[in-house]
């Protein structure tokens, strides 16, 4: 709790859960703030922003900002959803990676190094095109290629943990691994899993907009990638319409930012020796130097 | 054997696993999924089960699993992806081609965002958090959370009226001089490199700078500063020399990871290079030309990684120990 505190009083985490809360809460209240419905036209072909339509309108002349707020459901959904299923699976490896050691580490680091090296998006993409494009596929495709940075962080900081008295303690008085992972294991790893899911997002709508873009995407939905794919595909750039283009890559890279912001702030939080960039000049890490001043 | 050649043999081990690993995982992933490529077509007419066979047996997948993938490694051993089903080319001359087209527009943005990048970065950051090194770090980490395509399409709007926005040189350009279609050629690639730069300039921007950070922390530059040494000796001779390793090894990971790293680019682009084909080849559900080219990601990818690994254990003797 007091880590939640000293998280939350960081600007920059402020700035970014409040940009986060607000682009989910844009999801998920997305059909009663559309203005204009997202299925037929409203405005003229590529209308330029106005009073009436504030982005302006795209090929079809459907609103803009009624396919943003549209695009936002299906991309918070694919980010959270697949970072769900990237965050367990990661999760679960890590913290068998890191509290049983010998073979299971083995095993489990063997199979991450592995998937580390492949390349993502053309995995992704290949198996996008194999398996099909529905927002499960994609949700999944995504997810199952997210794990590897969630495994590696988690595991980390389960070997720290191990080592602490506590572990020992509850162990000599006869604690069975699951009641230790439950009961002393999981509440300190717990922090570390939400900023990674809060990354994992991110990561997950920057993939679903690559995927969208490559035409891998969900027919029968809108998400800001395949906004962005539509603009091109119908040519929105020779047309000049930057309207049409600008607005679903701003709100990616505002979760984007948003996520790095949050994730930073725990990351530091839980680390606090992070902070002092002039004083550990050896973290090979961005930090700010005033950083502390900050905590 | 001296340290340094048994990890650099350790490495080409690992490499070689993860490569065949990657290459038996692309087999299970096209191959030895439920259906198989005739299976769709009991839908068309008169498509009789005969038919069926007769296909299933001239493409070779009416064979045990075990026999296809062995015949599937004997004929990659010889350079045979198969054959495209768009062109009935076979698909590693087609990927041959399109990696020819990549290479050189992929370069010339790294090299650009290197050098540009690592001047900006590295004269900013003397002064850390200063107003320059800020809205650098700030621009930096921007770029970085941009999506690749979109910012391409940005270009395109601004630049469209300037430069040409697509393909690899002006298709009616006939017998010019050598002049000419080099700076045909020029124009071209200018905006997909562009796009390249800024995309690696985001997250280069952020490494180097907190590597020069770090090496200007160093007892080595405090001596040369009380030496009385110029800032810029210090910046550059006696900080950067050392803040270099992580850039080196960086760079080679990237350029490994480029040749599909900029798919999307090729795409906005229509620059006829490894991204475009996959594109296409997503399009025409071409899978032999799809499982070709992971396979030339993957192995591009695997061998620049260890490249990477003998680059660092040469320049830095300390990560063979």
């Amino acid at each position: 709790m007091k880590n939640l505190r000293r998280v939350l009083t960081r600007k920059t985490v402020l700035a970014g859960v409040f940009i986060v809360a607000l682009f989910t809460l844009v999801a998920a209240f997305a059909p009663l703030l559309e203005p204009y419905p997202i299925d037929r036209p409203s405005g003229a072909a590529f209308a330029p922003p106005s009073a009436a339509h504030w982005l302006g309108c795209d090929d079809a002349g459907v609103d803009m900002l009624s396919l943003v707020i549209a695009g936002a459901q299906n991309s918070m959904l694919v980010g959270f959803a697949a970072a769900f299923v990237a965050v367990l699976i990661g999760g679960v490896l890590g913290i068998i990676a890191g509290y049983k050691g010998s073979w299971g580490e083995t095993t489990v680091t063997g199979v991450t190094d592995f998937f580390l090296v492949i390349p993502a998006l053309p995995l992704m993409i290949v198996l996008a095109a194999l398996f099909g494009q529905t927002i499960y596929h994609i949700v999944l495709v995504i997810g199952l290629l997210s794990w590897m940075s969630v495994t590696y962080v988690v595991r980390a900081q389960v070997h720290t943990l191990k080592e602490r008295g506590f572990v020992s303690r509850a162990r000599s008085l006869g604690a069975g691994d699951l009641y230790v992972i439950r009961h002393h294991i999981l509440p300190h790893v717990a922090p570390l899993l939400v900023a990674q899911t809060v990354l994992t997002v991110a990561s997950a709508v920057f993939f679903e907009a690559a995927l969208a873009f490559i035409g891998l995407g969900d027919p029968s939905r809108v998400s800001w990638g395949t906004i962005i794919q539509n603009a091109f595909v119908h040519s929105a750039v020779s047309s000049g319409a930057w309207w049409a283009i600008v607005p679903p890559g701003v709100c990616i890279a505002l979760v984007v930012l948003g996520s790095f912001l949050i994730g930073q702030g725990v990351e530091e939080a839980m680390n606090p020796r992070l902070g002092h960039a002039h004083v550990a000049p050896r973290s090979f890490r961005l930090r700010r130097a005033t950083a502390e001043d900050e905590l | 054997m001296s340290k340094r050649q048994r990890f650099i043999l350790r490495r080409a081990g690992s490499a070689l696993v993860i490569a065949l690993i990657a290459v038996s995982f692309s087999f299970v992933l096209f191959r030895a999924l439920p259906g198989d490529a005739t299976a769709n077509l009991s839908r068309v007419p008169n498509f009789t089960k005969e038919a069926r066979a007769a296909l299933r047996a001239q493409f070779g997948i009416d064979k045990p699993l075990t026999t296809q993938y062995a015949l599937y490694l004997k004929q990659l051993a010889r350079g045979n992806l198969g054959v495209s089903f768009q062109t009935q080319q076979p698909v590693l001359h087609e990927v041959w081609r399109s990696v020819r087209n990549t290479v050189p527009m992929v370069l010339l943005g790294t090299v650009v965002a290197i050098l540009v990048g690592t001047w900006i970065v590295v004269s900013a950051a003397y002064r850390q958090g200063g107003a320059r090194d800020r809205v650098i770090t700030g621009a930096a980490m921007i770029i970085y959370a941009l999506p690749v395509q979109w910012l391409g399409l940005l270009l395109l709007v601004w630049l469209a009226r300037w430069l040409p926005t697509n393909g690899m040189s002006d298709p009616y350009l006939f017998d010019a001089g050598f002049v000419t279609t080099l700076a045909d050629r020029f124009q071209h690639v200018l905006l997909p490199a562009t796009c390249v730069a800024l995309m690696l300039f985001g997250s280069f921007a952020l490494v180097v700078r907190s590597s020069q950070l770090e090496a200007l922390g160093e007892d080595h530059v405090l001596t040369a500063r009380a030496k009385g040494y110029a800032n810029r000796r210090i910046v550059w001779r006696e900080a950067f020399r050392s803040a270099m390793l992580p850039l080196v090894t960086l760079s080679t990971l990237t350029l490994g990871w480029l040749i599909g790293g900029v798919l999307l680019v090729e795409a906005v682009f229509s620059w006829p290079g490894v991204g475009l084909a996959t594109v296409q080849a997503v399009g025409a559900r071409d899978y032999p030309m799809l499982q070709g080219i992971f396979l030339v990601i993957t192995v591009s990818v695997v061998g620049f990684n260890f490249l990477g690994d003998v680059l660092h254990a040469v320049l830095d003797p300390r990560v063979a120990e």
